[in-house]
């Protein structure tokens, strides 16, 4: 059984479908690549999926639990969880006490146990923190301040606070957009390991081909909010329709 | 972590000895000075909390009503002791603050601003309105001013040591929720409210938690106050007296816990001292607000934050001279 499934996906904004009909279906401990040309609606298809937009028709299906329509608080509770863009962090708290903060969907003490009680859990939580830090190789780095970390390691410690929610599935949006070949580097490195060591399921929404090319094994593409094709890297690349998508209808060589 | 940590028992205790050391101290006229900036110490501290997710209200000083009404009504009805009255004031204030935030929640920033004093309106209206059984224009009176067997609260002697030790416990939790998850959850989800989401903090229900624990703690203030004056007018709780809480915090800044109490103080000296300038104190506020407004935008919070780090830099600037010579 798929682990997320998309089922008629479609989002109107006014007369504009920007997603129109999407199916798609990620199964298990995958790492997929879903690219497109410039407004292709890959963006807004992880809004959707993520729930920081309303759908207009369609479901989308996590875990078996219809996930659609609800707050984006509630499907990373679910444990699908997204990372943004832009390097997305609690500037002024240290690496690690990021992490213990993004651990929040964890915590099991209510209100009252808080605030009143001594708290034995926030060391266990403290610890598995360490831990997501120490994967994601930012342990030298663990009491600095966000705000004075590299732009690399700024978007490694967006992706270690995503994988303090205990994520079955992790949804990158264009996470090395910005970033300098070392820095592609050593941020594409990681995701590898987040599905071999972590039995995370990954999927990487995308613009730079390379980079999905080099790390996914399954890639769908979307052009003008549909699904155009899907298949592994190779099929991808030598595709007549994709090529035509990114680069016009003129036979050019990629 | 596990060491105790014996400095900030120290402060406390030390705080402490102070407090009660204060009415022997002083005039009475002096001591009821005192209670009041210690029912407006729990006033400004219980506004920093919605204020720290960035929700900031005009209506906390009707919520502060909503308790003073509340104890006016159980005191002179029911005949309630005055150790009943306060938390159960609370707790009314509380619920009135989740029923309000209920639809504010949808509002953020100026929107939140207006339509906060929109509703806090329309329960200063209702008081007004309503001569049964809330005294219309002119208030109750007649409001007990409560007894601990057989010492009268009416002496201020008393009353003074009641409200410092419902204070301390105030703040003590209002700290320890500023340190605690929950605390550091309100913060982050100001700084980046996405991010926040994504990590499956609730932001709506969160936002709404800030604003009931903050109105909880307003009622206990109010019901001091009703306590104190005897009396409970609609006039206490408008905008006038909200102008007033904004300026303590604007000067105080919210970065920290010590912020609006560093902002309470010295406002307080500057209200008291102006005292023979009658006229021309609204000038003055005015002014120092405008002043922190364009000069300090983080208030003396922030000024602090800056004395510290120009000395820190001094000091590791220092340290490489010494180096060099």
């Amino acid at each position: 059984m798929s682990l997320l499934e998309i089922k008629d996906l479609v989002k109107r904004f006014g007369g504009l479908a920007a997603v129109n009909g999407v199916n798609l279906s990620i199964s298990d401990s995958e790492i997929r690549g879903v690219i497109g040309p410039n407004g292709a609606g890959k963006t807004t298809l992880f809004n959707l999926i993520s729930g920081a937009l309303s759908v207009t028709s369609g479901t989308i299906t996590f875990n078996g639990q219809v996930v659609s329509g609800k707050r984006p608080s509630h499907i990373a509770l679910a444990g699908l969880v997204r990372t943004f863009q832009r390097n997305a962090m609690f500037p002024t708290y240290s690496v690690l006490e990021n992490v213990v903060l993004a651990r929040h969907s964890q915590v099991k003490n209510n209100v009252f146990q808080t605030i009143f009680g001594r708290n034995q859990e926030e060391e266990e939580h403290r610890e598995r923190a360490k831990e997501i830090i120490h994967f994601m190789e930012l342990s030298d780095h663990q009491d600095e301040l966000a705000e004075n970390l590299s732009h690399g390691h700024q978007r490694i410690l967006g992706i270690a606070n995503a994988l303090a929610v205990e994520p079955k599935l992790i949804m990158l949006d264009e996470p090395v957009a910005g970033l300098n070949p070392t820095e592609t580097k050593m941020v594409t490195d990681h995701f590898r390991r987040l599905r071999d060591e972590w039995k995370i399921t990954v999927v990487l929404v995308e613009h730079d081909m390379r980079t999905v090319m080099e790390t996914c094994e399954y890639i769908s593409v979307i052009n003008f909010g549909k699904l155009l094709m899907e298949g592994n890297p190779e099929e991808v690349a030598n595709d007549k329709r994709v090529i035509e998508a990114y680069l016009g209808s003129d036979d050019y060589d990629l | 972590m596990s060491i105790p940590n014996w400095k900030p028992l120290f402060l406390l205790a030390a705080v402490i000895a102070v407090g009660c050391a204060i009415p022997f101290m002083v005039r009475a006229y002096t001591i009821e000075i005192f209670i009041l900036f210690m029912i407006n110490l729990i006033l400004v501290c219980s506004y920093r909390i919605p204020a720290t997710t960035g929700d900031w209200s005009l209506s906390h000083v009707v919520l502060m009503g909503v308790g003073a009404y509340t104890t006016a009504l159980l005191s002179k009805w029911f005949d309630l002791t005055i150790f009943l009255t306060v938390p159960l004031s609370a707790v009314v204030a509380g619920i009135v603050g989740f029923i309000m935030v209920t639809p504010l929640i949808r509002t953020r920033g100026f929107g939140f601003f207006i339509a906060s004093f929109a509703l806090g309106e329309l329960i200063r209206l209702i008081w007004i309105k309503f001569r049964y059984p809330f005294g219309g224009p002119r208030g109750m009176i007649g409001i007990p001013n409560g007894e601990l067997g057989s010492i009268d609260f009416f002496e201020p002697m008393p009353y003074y040591y009641f409200v410092m030790a419902v204070a301390l416990i105030c703040l003590i939790i209002m700290y320890r929720i500023d340190q605690s998850r929950i605390g550091k959850t309100f913060t982050a989800l100001y700084t980046d409210e996405g991010l926040a989401e994504s990590v499956g903090i609730d932001v709506p229900r969160y936002r709404a938690l800030a604003f009931g624990l903050g109105a909880f703690f307003a009622g206990i203030a109010g019901a001091l106050l009703a306590h104190r004056l005897g009396a409970v007018d609609p006039k206490n709780f408008d905008v006038t007296t909200m102008v007033y809480l904004i300026i303590w915090i604007v000067v105080g800044g919210t970065t920290t816990f010590w912020g609006p109490i560093m902002g309470l103080i010295l406002m307080t000296f500057i209200f008291e001292w102006s005292r023979p300038l009658l006229e021309w104190r609204p000038l003055l506020f005015g002014g120092t607000l405008i002043f922190f407004l364009v000069f300090l935008p983080g208030g003396l919070d922030d000024l602090f934050f800056k004395i510290r780090n120009k000395i820190m830099a001094k000091k590791s600037g220092a340290g490489v001279s010494d180096v060099a010579s």
